[in-house]
């Protein structure tokens, strides 16, 4: 199932935390980079989107919900190189959608929140997000 | 100079000869790099690691069969592109899955309940004793124009099938899977359906779109309506086989979709390739100066593309195109005229009949 996670400016060091628990080494603290999204009113997002395994949606199922799972470091963190507190800053800020029915449209990309939609390509994710590509200054 | 080579159904080249290899150009120690997603041997799971990806999976390295190994590489895990393959005559089938019914593809709503068999899958309804009319629906994109979507399909506790097609209105018409009849075809469908042996049968609607968001379902009813509601009792079945939605007005041959990523066709050989999802997917070589008379050409789901006079300075060079890259290379001079048209033929090789 594909992700496609819109992380707001004020975020991205908590979300790389947690994607860095994602994820399999030190770079993927690098995993929400460039603000090269911006919404209707202007904020600026850094975007990522990847193909996810089934346990994965479980995670962020619960995540979203009361009953979030704690998050563990990875075994690859040996030097306890990962903020957990970030982290789990940054699970406590998730907001999931995955397409139901009668489908729900998507939310909009949120300053506030760590918003990830599963189950659409990229770019229709973007729309949905109401997201476009930042203009060059 | 910027040559592009559009390909269609109809310009399929030949099979390039074992003799040439886009290899051969860096016989005399050229600078640059070769990539190509066919082989696989070449591919791997993590920039770091040893382990090859199989279909589906993410691709962290890609190693140059150049010899200068200029390998690419992509330690983000989220950045990493997927391994992909499509039948060489092209993608038809645009499910998202096409056999696997119990797959979350498949979105199960109104007591729709799945369980694998031998060969193919129970659809039923659950005993939630409520009315409804289980269904499974995918929600594809569809440009506008003719689609066909059609079910492989028997008979089993009941024998009326549902399809359905959604772009505001629901479209839904009914086929007997006890006698091999459509038993109700909706206005602005076609329907028919066609005896396969065994009891086994194809259904079959087409429709025409306009381009806005919609779904194609397939539904259960006891009562052959399309609207088939009743007291769900868990005694309502037919048998699954397989499902394909294709533009066209006529079903063709079946592809059959494991995911997204995983096209396959009996009789086509697989077109391997890396599929970009445009956002932030890269895998990057780092490249010593090629000067100012390199060439890059690379196959793409948007044709083959053979760029000279390109100037390649020292640094990262990033190696995905477009949403689909079949193979790339650059080298650091110019090609001559029978070497351009060797590699073209293996760039469209490499690329085969699919188009965007």
């Amino acid at each position: 199932m594909r992700i496609t996670a819109a992380c707001p400016q004020g975020l991205i060091g908590d979300a790389n935390s947690l994607a860095m628990i994602w994820g399999q080494c030190p770079d993927d603290a690098q995993t929400f980079r460039q603000l090269k999204w911006v919404d209707g009113t202007g904020h600026a997002y850094a975007v990522a989107s990847w193909e996810a395994i089934e346990d994965w949606h479980a995670f962020a199922t619960a995540s979203a919900t009361a009953s979030a799972l704690e998050l563990l470091r990875p075994q690859w963190d040996s030097g306890a190189m990962i903020d957990m507190q970030a982290a789990t800053r940054a699970q406590a800020a998730l907001t999931f959608w995955e397409p139901t029915d009668p489908q729900t449209p998507p939310p909009p990309a949120d300053p506030g929140k760590l918003v990830l939609i599963a189950g659409l390509d990229g770019a229709e994710a973007l729309a949905g997000l109401g997201l476009s590509r930042k203009s060059a200054p | 100079m910027k040559l592009v080579t559009d390909l269609g159904l109809t310009s399929r080249p030949l099979r390039t000869g074992a003799a040439f290899s886009p290899v051969d150009l860096f016989r005399n120690a050229e600078n640059g790099l070769f990539v190509d997603a066919a082989a696989g041997g070449s591919l791997f799971s993590t920039h770091d690691g040893n382990v090859p990806p199989t279909v589906g999976n993410a691709v962290g390295r890609i190693e140059d069969l150049s010899g200068n190994l200029a390998h690419a590489t992509q330690p983000i895990l989220t950045a990493r592109p997927i391994l992909a393959r499509v039948p060489r005559n092209g993608l038809r089938n645009v499910t998202l899955q096409s056999e696997n019914f119990a797959n979350i593809a498949w979105n199960k709503v109104s007591g729709a309940v799945i369980v694998p068999l031998a060969e193919g899958f129970r659809f039923a309804d659950d005993t939630a004793g409520t009315n409804g009319f289980p269904q499974m629906v995918q929600s594809p994109s569809l440009a506008a124009g003719p689609w066909c979507f059609w079910v492989e399909a028997k008979a089993d506790q009941t024998p009326y099938l549902v399809l359905t097609d959604q772009e505001g209105a629901v479209r839904a018409s009914v086929f007997d899977l006890s006698n091999g009849s459509v038993g109700n075809q909706a206005a602005g469908h076609s329907a028919s359906i066609t005896a396969l042996g065994a009891g086994r049968y194809r259904c079959a609607i087409s429709f025409s779109r306009s381009g806005g968001a919609g779904n194609v379902r397939v539904q259960l009813s006891s009562t052959g309506t399309s609207n088939g509601g009743t007291t769900r009792t868990g005694l309502h079945s037919v048998i699954l086989y397989r499902a394909q939605l294709e533009s066209g007005s006529a079903a063709t041959g079946y592809q059959r979709v494991g995911s997204r990523y995983d096209v396959t066709e009996t009789g086509q050989p697989d077109l391997w390739h890396l599929f970009n999802d445009g956002i932030d997917d890269e895998v990057v070589a780092t490249l010593p100066d090629l000067g100012t008379s390199a060439t890059v050409a690379y196959a793409s789901d948007a044709g083959v593309t053979i760029s000279t006079g390109q100037i390649i300075g020292a640094g990262s060079f990033g190696i995905l195109r477009d949403q689909r890259l079949f193979a790339l290379m650059v080298i650091n001079r110019a090609l001559g005229p029978a070497e351009t048209a060797r590699l073209s033929r293996f760039l469209q090789f490499r690329s085969g009949g699919y188009s965007v």
